[in-house]
């Protein structure tokens, strides 16, 4: 399984580096900003968070399309004719997704951190009579004082959850639309529609469950500007179970056809 | 090497072995090449290759010293030579006849031919 | 090691693209599948290979049933250009080294080198005949028990055909098989012992180099015409 790791990575390379130069370069206008003006920064920073959502979004579309085209086109022989079972396979390539994602997630929220102080300094230089000035500060000390680190923790296994099960249904769709449809015409269009209904029923029977949702909040308590995380994490953790099993039984699945029923 | 379609691929390459031990371009007792090798500059299947070898061993043309290699035996030379002058001479006659020419005309082409080559 | 099939079938939907094929393979054997484009010669290869999925019937490699731990012994190089588009020639040789046992490195770079390529060209800018050559090369340095070529000299001029062919000839292992398949029969008629001939699916006849020649002084190109002229 490490050996398709490496060359998922070896494949990818290169579209990684770009998703890092994208974080380097809205980094470096984030700061060149930020010594300007922290208006214009604070502004930037949606930019930042906005390139992180994207890039991750990416990494998500990215590997589902690739795994599509291990399937469809010639370039899959590679893949396909090592000698391992299915499972290893598709097993390496989601841990590589994974991976990357959650690296790209911890890269983002190091750099939120760390300008969220620049930010705040560069108020208090430009501006230090604003009340916002205090609200930072007080969001900040919230910040340190709470356990954010296990908060952030929680977010990520959060966030792995909701990819592993996205990535896991896709595959599903995918899998299933090449075992039953191979080469018709609409295998993509019905890969797509299987993908959103699975999609749409988990996530349906998944806030049957509990509310993940509820989980984060981000709003003006009592306390200044109040971010909420995760208050009622325990009682999200059904949900979190129940999502895992779904990607669980979907990978079980996908890995059976692959060996059973997909023509490479 | 070009192959005809009507015979056994191995009696074609024997054919050639055998010409070229007659010629002399292969010498008596010189080892020939493995039969991969064979296969590969004749371009032909590695088991038509052992064919050719164990063919030649039976007609005694060649004998293969274990782990060291085949040979050109000694022995059958000479017969191999007559052999193929005799299947010459058989189907140059046949020719003629076949043109409608006896004997005594036949010889006379001959000489005639050998006459002006000269 | 021995290949077996038993009634292999492969549905496509309505069309049966292999069709009941009983077929033994065994080994130091040179085979020949040969057919006119469409009669499965491809299908039935990548289901040796087992990349394509059998509908009905069974496949046994030394009397298991075909499954992916097949894919260690058996090698399968198909027509189209399959090498990722990033590699260079010496990332084929470290991708084989890295997931195939049976590949020997020092072999492929030999043959890579007999054949006046270098380590350091591109795969995705090779002419046809080249990348013909690193497939050959790659396919040959593995010790495969059984070597499935599917057309491996489409598109290639006659004299890389003629090296190509020779290079499969002494890169064979001892009692491993190979099965070549082509359209081109007059190309594998010295090269292969055994000639199977498919249509429509079915294997129609499979005859013996030499024997047929001997029997019945006729070439597999002879036989060719004869069962595919009839209609």
């Amino acid at each position: 399984m490490a050996r398709i790791m490496k060359y998922e990575f070896i494949k990818n390379r290169f579209r990684y580096l770009v998703m890092i130069a994208i974080m380097i370069i809205v980094e470096v206008a984030f700061l060149i900003s930020n010594a300007v003006s922290y208006r214009i920064s604070s502004g930037m920073s949606v930019i930042l968070i906005l390139a992180g959502l994207g890039t991750l979004l990416i990494v998500i579309f990215e590997g589902i399309a690739m795994y599509n085209r291990d399937l469809r086109e010639k370039s899959g022989y590679m893949l396909f004719m090592t000698p391992l079972p299915s499972w290893q396979i598709l097993l390496g390539k989601i841990t590589v997704i994974l991976i990357v994602g959650s690296a790209l997630f911890i890269g983002y929220c190091f750099l939120g951190f760390a300008d969220i102080h620049l930010i705040a300094s560069a108020m208090k230089r430009d501006d230090p009579t604003s009340s916002l000035v205090p609200a930072i500060a007080k969001l900040l000390d919230s910040l340190y004082s709470g356990d954010t680190v296990i908060t952030l923790i929680k977010l990520l296994i959060c966030i792995i959850c909701l990819v592993t099960y996205l990535l896991c249904l896709a595959y599903l769709a995918s899998t299933i639309s090449a075992s039953v449809l191979r080469g018709k015409k609409g295998e993509k269009l019905i890969s797509v529609v299987l993908f959103l209904a699975l999609f749409i029923l988990v996530v349906y029977i998944s806030s049957k469950i509990s509310n993940i949702a509820d989980a984060v909040s981000l709003g003006m308590g009592t306390n200044g500007l109040e971010l909420k995380l995760f208050e009622n994490f325990n009682e999200a953790g059904a949900s979190i179970i129940f999502e895992l099993g779904c990607s669980a039984a979907a990978f079980a699945a996908s890995a059976y056809l692959l060996e059973k029923k997909v023509d490479i | 090497m070009d192959f005809t379609n009507d015979k056994p691929i191995y009696l074609q390459v024997i054919e050639d072995i055998t010409s070229r031990i007659v010629s002399g371009e292969i010498a008596v007792g010189e080892k020939l090449p493995s039969s991969r090798e064979l296969a590969v500059t004749y371009r032909i299947n590695p088991n038509t290759a052992s064919r050719v070898y164990a063919e030649l061993d039976r007609r005694g043309i060649v004998f293969t010293k274990r782990g060291i290699g085949t040979f050109v035996s000694d022995g059958n030379v000479s017969d191999l030579k007559h052999e193929k002058i005799t299947k010459a001479v058989g189907e140059f006659v046949e020719t003629m006849r076949g043109l409608g020419l006896n004997d005594k005309e036949i010889e006379a082409e001959l000489s005639a031919y050998l006459k002006e080559r000269n | 090691m021995k290949i077996q099939c038993e009634g292999l079938t492969k549905r496509y939907f309505a069309k049966r693209a292999v069709d009941q094929v009983n077929l033994e393979l065994t080994g130091g054997h040179i085979y020949a599948l040969l057919g006119p484009n469409g009669s499965g010669k491809s299908t039935l290869m990548k289901l040796l290979s087992g990349l394509v999925k059998k509908s009905e019937g069974s496949i046994s490699v030394d009397g298991k049933q075909l499954d992916w731990r097949a894919r260690e012994d058996i090698s399968y190089t198909p027509t189209e250009p399959f090498f990722y588009s990033y590699m260079k020639v010496s990332d084929v040789a470290a991708y084989y080294d890295d997931f195939f046992k049976d590949f020997d490195r020092a072999r492929f770079y030999d043959l890579i080198k007999d054949m006046e390529l270098t380590p350091d060209m591109k795969v995705r800018s090779l002419s046809s005949g080249m990348l013909a050559k690193v497939k050959i090369a790659a396919a040959m340095a593995r010790r495969s028990k059984l070597i499935l070529l599917d057309e491996p000299f489409n598109g290639i001029d006659l004299l890389s055909r003629d090296a190509l062919a020779k290079t499969i000839i002494g890169e064979m292992s001892e009692g491993s098989s190979l099965v070549i398949s082509s359209h081109m029969v007059e190309e594998l008629e010295s090269l292969v012992d055994t000639a199977i001939f498919m249509k429509n699916g079915r294997i129609a006849e499979m005859s013996d180099v030499e024997g047929l020649r001997i029997k019945e002084n006729k070439s597999i190109a002879d036989k060719y015409r004869e069962i595919y002229s009839e209609v």
